[in-house]
């Protein structure tokens, strides 16, 4: 008898003594559905982060940063909320290896697969930022809270400070600048000159929204750029700062966090 | 008329355990091929091959019937000589491969199989030896077991384009070590 019939009988003496049992069904169907549950989501982590990110970025008045030339750029590079765009890197790889099990993903090449998740991320991320939910989630942050962290999350990525620069309303104008208020109530002193830039040409007043791009002087801002905020697209974070000056204090001049 | 292997296996799975030893029957020359040539080096082939069937049997219940069972089967086996390859740790594993990011599109299935498989004699078996197991497994899956690129990319996992790839340069390096072996350069 050769090796092979032995190997057979081996294999079939084991499955008939018990020693080797089939695993149920229901094992399959219970590790399929965990399955899909981890795909599902970390498709919802993230969605959620990238449309996350859109609301940050476009309330913090990121997204008009490079209409202030390079220094603008530059200040949106640094400002860009990194850790949550290196989860959404995480989530993006963790689908990407969930995904290898299944042959549509693993037969086609590691890029287009990486590039497939990456389009459904941005679509299904942009598309959620388009609905009011993050809108609904701040305001419930600010006003009533959201338990877990959530409000701290929330408004830890609402500044409307950030690295060189911080957005605001324009409280009230001088001959040596402007008073801006942010949504954190501080008001600033941001004096202009001949270097400062408006790239929209739009007229400054009070109860603008506007982007300072600034660098920190004595007491204040020597602004570098002001972009103003169309009215009618202002980001919902900055809905918050009405037009109307509020009772206002003296508490300027100051420099503002971030710088 | 013989039963189709998808349709052994539907009867295994519903009880007929005995039915299990047909598929042995059927698959054992050929994985154990596949295990000798892929682990050439390796004293525990048989084991390994043992342990295909085994796993195969234990997990019967995760084959979907739509499926083609022998695919399956060699699935099973490449990770069982995969872990074996890791646990020895005598040849590297890479864990990632660049070949798997883009692909070639120059890397499409070779019309010219059957004459290259009529050159595959004992000497290009053993200077298969000789090459990475990423380069070894797809050339033996190919040339030997006869799966063409799809079935490799679904056995290995891996990319279609990248199952071309790996069969061009694992052809080439063959061919640099039969010259090297005939003039000594």
């Amino acid at each position: 008898m050769d090796n092979n019939s032995d190997l057979q009988k081996n294999i079939l003496k084991k499955i008939e003594s018990g020693d080797v049992l089939q695993k149920s069904r229901w094992y399959f169907v219970l590790k399929g559905c965990a399955y899909g549950l981890g795909v599902m989501l970390s498709l919802l982590i993230v969605t959620f982060f990238t449309s996350f990110v859109v609301f940050v970025t476009r309330g913090q008045g990121l997204l008009l940063l490079p209409d202030l030339g390079i220094r603008g750029v530059g200040s949106l590079l640094l400002s860009i909320p990194w850790i949550l765009i290196l989860i959404i890197i995480v989530f993006i790889i963790v689908l990407e290896l969930l995904g290898r099990h299944f042959a549509f993903v693993y037969r086609k090449p590691l890029v287009y697969s990486i590039l497939g998740i990456i389009l459904v991320t941005v679509f299904a991320g942009g598309a959620l930022a388009a609905t009011p939910l993050h809108e609904k989630m701040y305001d419930r942050a600010m006003e009533r809270g959201i338990p877990f962290g959530g409000s701290e999350f929330y408004k830890q990525y609402s500044k409307s400070e950030f690295r060189g620069g911080f957005a605001g309303v324009i409280r009230s104008i001088t001959e040596e600048g402007l008073q801006i208020e942010t949504l954190s109530g501080d008001v600033f002193f941001v004096s202009t000159s001949t270097k400062t830039r408006y790239p929209k040409n739009a007229e400054l007043k009070e109860g603008s929204h506007v982007v300072v791009l600034g660098k920190k002087e004595k007491g204040g801002v020597e602004a570098l750029g002001i972009r103003t905020i169309d009215r009618a697209n202002l980001p919902h974070i900055m809905k918050r700062l009405k037009d109307q000056n509020p009772k206002q204090e003296e508490r300027f001049p100051r420099t503002p966090r971030g710088f | 008329m013989e039963k189709s292997d998808e349709e052994i296996v539907i009867a295994v799975q519903n009880g007929e355990s005995e039915a299990f030893g047909l598929l042995i029957s059927r698959y054992e020359k050929k994985i154990l091929g596949y295990g000798r040539r892929f682990l050439y080096q390796y004293e525990d082939v048989e084991d390994a091959v043992q342990d295909t069937f085994l796993k195969a049997y234990t997990n019967i219940q995760s084959f979907k019937t739509d499926m083609r069972f022998s695919p399956w089967i060699y699935r099973i086996a490449h990770n069982t000589f995969i872990n074996l390859i890791k646990k020895r740790g005598r040849e590297p594993l890479t864990l990632f491969d660049p070949d798997t990011l883009l692909g070639s599109v120059t890397a499409k299935e070779n019309p010219e199989k059957e004459l290259l498989q009529r050159e595959l004699g004992h000497e290009v078996e053993a200077a298969l030896q000789t090459l990475p197991p990423k380069y070894r497994e797809p050339l033996i899956l190919y040339f030997y077991e006869d799966k063409d690129y799809k079935e490799i990319a679904d056995i290995m996992h891996i990319p279609t384009s990248t199952v071309g790839v790996r069969i061009k340069r694992g052809k080439e390096k063959l061919k640099r070590h039969a010259h090297i072996e005939q003039y000594g350069q």
